[in-house]
C-alpha cells in the first residue's frame, strides 16, 4: 500500500510541475488586476506539487503493513492470492476494460444495437464465464430492452453504424 | 406568511400527476439503490443525469433526483439490519445494532423503527428547510464576487476537512477538480487550456461524463475484482410495528438524531455519513445502558437512521440558498439544475419559485411515499439482492456509455468516460474519498470567475477577501474549524503515541 502511494505521489508531483510550467509558459499568468488564462491553473499546479510532497511524506511515515499479512499488493491494496491476474491486475478487470474499449470503438462503426449485443455477449462469456446459452439469452433480453428504452421511450439518437451504411 | 403561501404554491406544483409520478419513481429508485450495495445515490444520480436532457421541466428532473437521494437513506438500513451489509455509506453504523436485533428475532422491529425514525426526521428536516431556507437566501443576496469566492472556497475546504477522510487526499482531489474544470476555452481570454490539439476537448469535460465515470464506472471496476454474490436471504422479518416499550426507548434517540442530522447536514461536507456516526456516539454516551450497544440496542438504530435522513433534507439548504453543493449527490443535483439552465443560489427563490417550493413540497410527499414503500414492502426490497451482479454491472456500464454518448453524440465521450472510470478505480484503490472531485469541478468556473472579478474590483489586491465583513467572517469560520480539526488530530496522535 505504502509503495503504491509513494509512486502515485511522485507521479502527482511530476504532473503538478508540468501543469505549473505549461500554465506559466503557454497560457500566461497575466497581471494581478487582470489574471490571464494560466493564473488559476498555475496556482493549482503549485498546490499539486506541495500536496504531492506532503502525501509522499505522509505515506513514508505511515505504519508499514503488519507482518504475516497474506496477499500481494496490486495498485495499492492487498488482494487475496487466489484472484486470477493479467499483468499483475485482476483478470476480470482487464477483460472487462478490454471489452468496454472495444465497445467504444465499435459503437459508431457498427451501430448501437450490434455493438451492444457483442458487448453483452463477450462480457457474459469472458468476464462472467457464463455458459453460451445463458449468455445468448441475457444478451438478447438486455440489448432489446435497452434499445427500446433509449430509442423509443427516451428518444435518444443512437448511431446506426457507419460501416453498415 | 410568505413561506406558507410559497409552500402552498409548491404543493400545487408537486401534486401535478407528472411530478407525483416522478417523485414516486425517485423514491422507488432511491430505495432500490439504498438496498443494493455497490451502487450509491451519487452514482445513480450521475447515471440518470443524461435523462435530464429529455425531461422537459427542470422541477420534474430535480424532484426525481432529490427522491433518489433521500430515498436511498431509507433503503440503506434494510440490508444493514437483515444482512449486516450496508446498502450505502450512511447506513454502515446501523449494522452494529440492527443486525444484532435481527439475530435476536427482532428484525421487523429494527426495520420498523428505522423507517418510522427516518420518516419523522426526514419530515422534520424538510420543515426546517422550509423555515430556514428563505431567510438564508435573502441574506445571501448581499453577496458580491469576493463573498461568492470565499463562500465557494470555504464550502469546498470544509467539505474536505469534515468528510472524515484524509485531508491531504481530499485537498488533492479538490485541486484536481478545479484543474479539470479549467480544461477548454477560457471564457475571458478565449485561449484554449489543456486541450493539446484535441478538438473535442476545446469545450471542456462534461460534468455528466466525469460523474458517471468516477462514481458509476469506477465503482463497477472496483467491484469487479471482489464481486461476491449476495447470500440468499433467510432472515425472518416478523412483527414490524414497534411495541410501546420500543417507542419509549427510541423516542429521544429519534429526536436527538433529527437535531444532530439537521445541523450537520447544513454544513458542507457534514452530510448523512457523519451525522449517523455522531448520532450513534451520542446515543451510546447518554444511554443508561451503554453496554447494550453492539448487542442490539434499539437506540443504536433509531438515532443514526433519523440523523442520516434529517441530514439528507437539510443538505438542500446550502444548495437552494447559496448555490453551494455540500456533498457529491447534491453536486449532481446542482449539475442537473445547470443543465436545465437554472443557476442555484439566492436568486432561485425569486426567479424560479416553482422549483424552489416545488422541490421542497415534493420532499414532504416523498417522505410519506417512502414510509409506505419501506414498511409493508420490505420483503420485496430484500429480493432485489438476488439480481446477479454479473447482469447488473454490464447493464449499468451500458447506461453510462450511452448516457455520455448522448450528450454530444460523439464517441470521444465514451473514451473520456472510460478514462474517468479508470481514474475512479485508482482513487478507490488508493483509498481516496472521491466526493470533493465533483464538488470542485462544479464550483470551479464560479471560483475562477469570482476571483478574477474580485481582483479587478480591488485593483489586484488579495486583501479584498478579508476587508469585506461577510467574506472575512466566512474565512474566520473556516480558520476556526481548521484549527479545531488540527487540535483534535494532534491530540489523537499524542494519545496514540502515549
Amino acid at each position: 500500500m505504502e509503495k503504491a502511494e509513494r509512486i502515485s505521489a511522485v507521479v502527482l508531483v511530476a504532473a503538478g510541475v508540468f501543469v505549473a510550467a505549461y500554465s506559466f509558459h503557454y497560457l500566461k499568468l497575466g497581471i494581478l488586476i487582470s489574471p490571464g488564462a494560466g493564473f488559476l491553473p498555475f496556482l493549482c499546479g503549485i498546490a499539486i506539487v506541495i500536496l504531492g510532497v506532503l502525501w509522499l511524506l505522509d505515506s513514508w511515515r505511515a505504519k508499514p503493513a503488519a507482518s504475516g499479512e497474506t496477499g500481494t499488493e496490486c495498485a495499492g491494496e492487498v488482494l487475496p492470492e487466489d484472484v486470477p491476474r493479467i499483468w499483475g491486475l485482476p483478470k476480470k478487470l482487464v477483460l472487462g476494460l478490454a471489452v468496454l474499449i472495444a465497445y467504444g470503438w465499435l459503437f459508431e462503426n457498427i451501430g448501437y444495437f450490434l455493438s451492444t449485443c457483442l458487448f453483452m455477449f463477450f462480457w457474459q462469456v469472458f468476464v462472467e464465464k457464463e455458459k453460451l446459452l445463458k449468455a445468448i439469452i441475457i444478451t438478447a433480453l438486455s440489448a432489446t430492452t435497452l434499445y427500446t428504452l433509449f430509442q423509443y421511450l427516451l428518444g435518444f439518437q443512437l448511431p446506426q453504424g457507419s460501416w453498415l451504411q | 406568511m410568505e413561506i406558507f403561501s410559497g409552500l402552498l404554491n409548491g404543493f400545487s406544483v408537486a401534486l401535478t400527476p407528472v411530478n407525483l409520478l416522478f417523485c414516486f419513481l425517485g423514491a422507488l429508485l432511491g430505495t432500490a439503490v439504498g438496498v443494493l450495495p455497490g451502487l450509491g445515490p451519487a452514482a445513480t444520480i450521475a447515471l440518470l443525469l443524461p435523462l435530464t436532457y429529455t425531461i422537459a421541466s427542470p422541477v420534474t428532473a430535480i424532484i426525481l433526483m432529490a427522491g433518489i437521494f433521500y430515498g436511498s437513506m431509507y433503503g440503506g438500513s434494510t440490508t444493514s439490519i437483515l444482512l449486516n451489509l450496508p446498502g450505502e455509506a450512511a447506513s454502515v453504523v446501523t449494522c452494529i445494532d440492527g443486525y444484532q436485533m435481527a439475530r435476536k428475532g427482532r428484525a421487523g422491529v429494527a426495520l420498523g423503527i428505522a423507517a418510522i425514525g427516518s420518516f419523522i426526521a426526514g419530515t422534520a428536516g424538510v420543515i426546517g428547510l422550509t423555515l430556514f431556507a428563505p431567510p438564508i437566501a435573502e441574506f445571501a443576496l448581499r453577496f458580491g464576487p469576493p463573498e461568492k469566492f470565499s463562500l465557494a472556497l470555504v464550502g469546498l475546504l470544509m467539505a474536505v476537512t469534515l468528510s472524515g477522510a484524509s485531508v491531504i487526499k481530499g485537498l488533492i482531489l479538490t485541486v484536481v477538480g478545479l484543474l479539470l474544470a479549467s480544461v477548454g476555452i477560457d471564457p475571458i481570454s478565449g485561449k484554449t487550456r489543456f486541450s493539446f490539439g484535441i478538438i473535442e476537448l476545446q469545450s471542456g469535460f462534461d460534468f455528466v461524463t466525469l460523474a458517471m465515470g468516477v462514481f458509476g464506472l469506477g465503482e463497477i471496476f472496483y467491484n469487479l475484482e471482489s464481486a461476491a454474490q449476495a447470500e440468499i436471504v433467510t432472515t425472518r422479518v416478523g412483527q414490524i410495528w414497534p411495541k410501546m416499550a420500543d417507542w419509549i426507548q427510541s423516542q429521544w434517540a429519534i429526536l436527538r438524531g433529527t437535531l444532530i442530522g439537521f445541523f450537520i447536514g447544513i454544513i458542507p461536507g457534514g452530510g448523512a455519513v457523519i451525522s449517523s456516526l455522531v448520532s450513534y456516539a451520542v446515543e451510546k454516551k447518554v444511554s443508561r445502558h451503554p453496554e447494550e450497544f453492539g448487542k442490539g440496542a434499539i437506540e443504536g438504530v433509531a438515532g443514526p437512521e433519523s440523523a442520516n435522513n434529517a441530514a439528507s433534507s437539510s443538505s438542500f439548504i446550502p444548495l437552494l440558498t447559496l448555490g453551494i453543493p455540500g456533498n457529491a449527490s447534491i453536486a449532481m443535483i446542482f449539475a442537473a439544475l445547470l443543465i436545465k439552465g437554472v443557476t442555484p443560489g439566492p436568486f432561485l427563490i425569486n426567479e424560479h419559485p416553482d422549483i424552489f417550493w416545488g422541490v421542497i413540497a415534493s420532499m414532504y410527499l416523498g417522505n410519506v411515499m417512502l414510509l409506505v414503500l419501506n414498511l409493508p414492502l420490505v420483503g420485496i426490497w430484500v429480493q432485489l439482492l438476488r439480481v446477479p451482479y454479473g447482469i447488473l454491472a454490464p447493464v449499468v456500464i451500458l447506461f453510462t456509455a450511452i448516457g455520455s454518448y448522448s450528450i454530444q453524440n460523439q464517441a470521444f465521450d465514451i473514451y473520456a468516460l472510460i478514462g474517468f472510470g479508470i481514474f475512479g478505480y485508482i482513487l478507490r484503490k488508493l483509498r481516496f474519498e472521491p466526493g470533493p472531485l465533483p464538488l470542485a469541478f462544479v464550483l470551479g468556473p464560479m471560483i475562477e470567475s469570482s476571483m478574477r472579478q474580485s481582483l479587478l474590483m480591488s485593483g489586484g489586491s488579495f486583501t479584498i477577501f478579508v476587508e469585506r465583513p461577510i467574506s472575512m467572517a466566512l474565512i474566520a469560520v473556516f480558520a476556526i474549524l481548521v484549527i479545531g480539526q488540527a487540535a483534535v488530530t494532534f491530540r489523537g496522535k499524542k494519545k496514540t503515541t502515549s
